[in-house]
């Protein structure tokens, strides 16, 4: 096994499923009508379990007492440039851990669309291989332009799964999803084009250590803070910009609908902490109460929305809201606690929501309906599905001995730790969580049967009992044995930590009480 | 001013054809000689072969355009100096490495626009000799106005250009859009040819001369007065008008819809190209000295033109006239890159020719099919309707995936959203706009950006996700297709050579961005070979 070297295969496990996709969509058109869709399917489900399996054994390969990026490689084509745009890849523990989320969630997306899709099933497997490249790249990239390329090339692959094979309004919500998200990425490219001409390097490793030496000014660090910001809080989303994310989620078929919550969320999440926070430390700290403002307001306001909701797929979009509103407020406190918290958080979030989307597609793929008034009384025709869907609300509320507790209770006693009034507003968001969950569950599997369909329901198909389980292991050995998880990510939370050390967040916007009540 | 040749210039011993060789005019020597000889053989041809005509057309293109790649290698490659040309000679006519690239590229597109054209002009039954030979004057038009050093032979290789392209525009004689878009057309552009003259003549009141070198020279030592400033004010008029910059862009939504497709390709492609050499021609050359007077009124016209360019094309439904605004939103962007000075111009370069490459592509693919129309009746012959409408690429997807495919490549690439190679062009381009401090002028563009991407995916939307349906929309006269189909009222009419030209255009939209095909070195050894004093 010598000959194949980690770093090597980074780059592989990148591009190879857009290549394969691309070269799938050459073919196609040769493969005779009836076996199409059944052989892109065999050969797409595969290149996403190889791929898997890949970023397993590079997480076996990763050496946790190290920090830094591991497997670094610089693949140098097309040289002599006018821009350095450099081909550099490289992993630590917070990318490492999202590689592996995303190539799991991909072959669930894959799995879950074999049903639900009717008509085109091959291209939905080639959009999504080339999604996989793109969220892959956007982990694995180590320069600030390809980065970008990867960031906003993801959209094109999420327009068309949305725009394809999305609901009766699927057209408004692929517009909005794209325009939204590009508006935002455009002040990014900005902020980047900045950088780079300070710097004279794209390449992210050299931009940080440019930075420690050759300080920005704070007044530029803000803007090109607030430029990052931007783009990432379209994307993760903060409370007044979460708009696209209910209809992109209602409109989007299942497996879409898995990737935009497991996957794309985190992206905004992941930009703070690999661009905004280490790049632009003092900005970061000196307006960490954006950030933390605009979480508890997520939190709070997005948890009563949900409340309020009828459709189930927009309830879980909105607490995805939420949810991610707990993960700034974490990355905004700024300890290691809160940090670890931050980022086990955004994990279980992407397994829990993923996994409660799998369910209401399985709801759907049987009633044909998302309202929650119409269904009801399900626990006794389908006791297996009963189970996981009570065991993943559990897990999204926190429930102790499941992913979603740890990262709770870690962010929020960072929180704590930096601020006990943050604690106490987004402990608040915790219950009203549990409230818009339970209700949830109650008024689906429980109660009478209202659905005229109730009767025939049959229960969980192996295929979505396998998707499943597979889900509920990886929340349950997150929940039971958080250290294997936490030991990776440390490294990169202390890397993290260690760009803003000896500065304080100021989490509260500086305004003098004299100048408010005279 | 002297027409004698310079005694002291050694020419060696090469002979003619080294020395017409080495100079660089061989592309409008090859151009002229084909185009003298094309005029005489549709003079003499009764029977309309257009195929032979056409071959010898795209052969003569292709020579010319071969010429010129060979001489831009022995300049640039080999480092051979040019022969220097007679004095009488040197005075009208300067061959730069930018000259010889644009020269290479551009008859590469007037190619492009004969060889995918044939059968949807068979099929309009507009096939006649006379389109090959006003493309190739076009042409010839375009070199000459790019290795000008003289305004009079700029003015020349102008109008030579504009004249052809005017009589292209209405070249569909029995078609009224057509024939209104030649008129209109052709009232515009003659008041910005006549805004240019009355610049270069006020120019000449003040230098004295013609020449490019002479006219810099004067006007580098003067202090500037309003007369400068008119000259120049008129020239740049002139100019923008062929660039479609806002506001002398009213006349393209009109000319790129009336005008048959293969005709509205060459504009927006080679046009394109050759008024973007022209605007750096000039104002790089004789109007240099004036730099820091004309530089904030290109950024105004980049402004405009990106803002109404892109505002503009928003509610469009018409295909041609979308990309007629598009055209004009594009322009905005290379004005901006003009506007950055020489430092910008290998970015700017390579924007253009990313642009160029995405938008033969997508002409390419809209002559490549056309709508059957019902036979109503026995008694009108059954006619083609060309693809024109956004509504009509509906369901595209359905029936000729690997066309809809590419042409939402090219549509992305357009919008310049990555990974395509229309996201590197804008990206370089806006480095270099940043990099001078223009903050605003780069946010402005993201902008246009942002709104762009909102009409180009409209058109991306139609071919790829929407289903057709009729009864609504363009087909819906299409009666019997309504009654039958779930399929696209589109057929493909597509040559070999329209397939071979999509495939080439979609392999290096694909593949710029991967560092796979690098031109940007090249760009910036002939910006920096064209311009080595400023």
């Amino acid at each position: 096994m010598n000959s194949i070297q980690p770093n090597t295969l980074l780059p592989i496990l990148i591009f190879a499923p857009a290549v394969i996709g691309l070269l799938l969509a050459l073919v196609f058109p040769t493969i005779p009508r009836p076996w199409r869709d059944g052989i892109i399917q065999k050969i797409g489900l595969a290149t996403a379990v190889i791929s898997l399996l890949v970023g397993f054994w590079l997480a076996w390969q990763f050496d946790t007492t190290q920090q830094g990026f591991q497997f670094v490689t610089n693949l140098s084509f097309g040289a002599g440039t006018l821009l350095p745009m450099t081909f550099s890849f490289g992993l630590d523990g917070l990318s490492l851990t999202l590689i592996i989320l995303t190539a799991f969630l991909i072959v669930l997306a894959l799995l879950s669309g074999e049903q639900s899709l009717h008509q085109r099933k091959s291209g939905f497997v080639i959009s999504l291989l080339i999604l996989e490249s793109f969220l892959l790249g956007v982990f694995g990239t180590l320069d600030i332009f390809l980065l970008y390329v990867f960031f906003e090339a993801m959209l094109i692959p999420m327009f068309i799964v949305i725009g394809i094979w999305g609901g009766e309004n699927r057209t408004y919500a692929a517009f909005k999803f794209f325009l939204y998200t590009l508006a935002g990425s455009v002040l990014m490219l900005v902020a980047l084009i900045y950088l780079y001409q300070q710097a004279g390097t794209s390449n992210l490793p050299e931009l940080l250590s440019y930075v420690q030496q050759h300080p920005i000014a704070l007044n530029i660090q803000r803007l090109l803070w607030l430029a990052f910001f931007a783009s990432f809080a379209v994307k993760v989303p903060l409370w007044p910009f979460h708009t696209w994310l209910p209809d992109a989620h209602v409109q989007a078929p299942t497996g879409g609908s898995v990737l935009l919550a497991g996957i794309q969320l985190k992206m905004g999440a992941y930009g703070f902490l690999r661009l905004s926070m280490p790049l632009l430390p003092q900005a970061s700290q000196d307006l960490a109460w954006v950030l933390v403002g605009l979480a508890i307001i997520s939190i709070i306001y997005t948890s009563l929305v949900a409340l309020a909701q009828q459709d189930m797929k927009k309830l879980i979009a909105y607490s995805s809201v939420a949810h991610m509103g707990v993960v700034i407020l974490g990355m905004a406190a700024n300890n290691l606690f809160s940090l670890q918290g931050a980022i086990t958080q955004m994990i279980s979030h992407g397994l829990t929501a993923a996994a409660l989307f799998l369910c209401v597609g399985v709801l759907y793929d049987r009633f044909h309906t998302r309202d929650i008034a119409s269904l009801g009384g399900l626990v006794r025709k389908m006791p297996c599905f009963s189970f996981f869907f009570l065991f993943f609300v559990m897990a999204s509320i926190g429930l102790p001995g499941t992913s979603g507790f740890v990262g709770e209770f870690l962010a929020l006693m960072g929180s704590y730790r930096a601020s006990p009034v943050l604690a106490l507003l987004a402990g608040t968001g915790t219950i009203l969580g549990a409230w818009y969950s339970l209700r949830l569950y109650r008024n689906v599997m429980l109660g009478d049967a209202n659905h005229p369909d109730t009767a025939l329901a049959t229960d969980l198909r192996p295929r979505e009992a396998v998707m499943l389980t597979m889900l509920a292991v990886a929340v349950l050995w997150i929940g039971l044995q958080p250290n294997a998880l936490l030991q990776v990510l440390e490294g990169a939370s202390q890397t993290v930590l260690s760009y803003s050390s000896g500065l304080t967040p100021q989490l509260f916007p500086k305004v003098s009480l004299p100048a408010v009540f005279p | 001013m002297t027409f004698l040749p310079d005694p002291s210039i050694n020419i060696g011993d090469g002979t003619i054809s080294t020395l017409l060789f080495a100079s660089g005019l061989m592309p409008q020597l090859t151009l002229l000689i084909a185009g003298l000889v094309l005029v005489l053989m549709v003079a003499f041809d009764a029977r309309g072969r257009y195929r032979t005509i056409c071959k010898l057309g795209e052969l003569a293109l292709l020579t010319s355009s071969v010429a010129a790649i060979a001489s831009l290698y022995a300049r640039l490659v080999c480092d051979t100096a040019p022969i220097a040309l007679p004095a009488g000679i040197s005075h009208l006519l300067a061959v730069t490495p930018l000259s010889l690239l644009l020269n290479a590229t551009i008859p590469l597109l007037s190619l492009c626009c004969l060889a995918t054209s044939a059968r949807w002009l068979r099929a309009q039954e507009l096939a006649k000799g006379e389109f090959v030979l006003l493309v190739l004057f076009a042409t010839l038009g375009m070199q000459l106005m790019l290795v000008s050093n003289h305004f009079l032979t700029l003015y020349l290789g102008l109008e030579l250009q504009s004249l052809s392209f005017y009589v292209l525009a209405a070249f569909q004689r029995d078609n009224r859009q057509s024939a209104e878009a030649g008129l209109k057309y052709f009232l515009l552009g003659s008041v910005a040819s006549g805004l240019l003259l009355f610049g270069i003549a006020l120019l000449y009141g003040l230098t004295g001369g013609l020449n490019f070198a002479e006219i810099a020279h004067h006007l580098a030592g003067k202090t500037m007065a309003i007369p400068e400033q008119a000259a120049m004010l008129f020239v740049l008029a002139g100019i923008a008008f062929k660039l479609a910059a806002v506001p002398f862009h009213l006349w393209t939504p009109d000319v790129y819809e009336g005008a048959p497709t293969p005709v509205t390709m060459l504009f927006a492609t080679a046009g394109k190209l050759a008024g973007l050499g022209l605007f750096i021609l000039v104002l790089f050359s004789p109007l240099y000295p004036l730099i820091s007077q004309w530089q904030p009124l290109v950024a105004l016209l980049a402004i405009a033109s990106l803002l109404i360019g892109s505002l503009g094309a928003l509610r469009q439904e018409k295909l041609k006239r979308l990309l007629g605004f598009s055209a004009i939103a594009q322009a905005g962007y290379m004005l901006l890159g003009i506007t950055v000075g020489v430092s910008g111009l290998p970015a700017l370069l390579l924007f253009a020719l990313t642009y160029v490459v995405a938008s033969i592509g997508i002409f390419t693919i809209l002559l490549a099919f056309h709508e059957k129309a019902a036979v109503s009746s026995a008694a009108i012959a059954p006619h083609n309707i060309p693809l024109s409408t956004i509504a009509q690429l509906r369901g595209l997807s359905a029936t000729h995936p690997a066309w809809a495919g590419a042409l939402a490549l090219f549509i992305v690439s357009l919008a310049g959203i990555p990974p395509l190679a229309g996201f590197l062009g804008k990206l370089y381009l806006l480095l270099a706009v940043f990099g001078q401090g223009y903050v605003l002028l780069t946010l402005i563009a993201l902008l246009a950006t942002v709104i762009g991407a909102f009409y180009y995916l409209k058109v991306a939307k139609a071919a790829y996700i929407d289903p057709a349906d009729y009864g609504q929309g363009a087909a819906s006269k299409n009666k019997k297709a309504s009654a039958t189909a779930s399929t696209s009222p589109l057929q493909l009419n597509a040559s070999p050579a329209s397939i071979a030209i999509t495939l080439l255009t979609l392999l290096i939209t694909v593949a710029m961005v991967g560092g796979l095909i690098s031109v940007t070195e090249l760009l910036s050894r002939v910006v920096t070979a064209t311009f080595p004093a400023i």
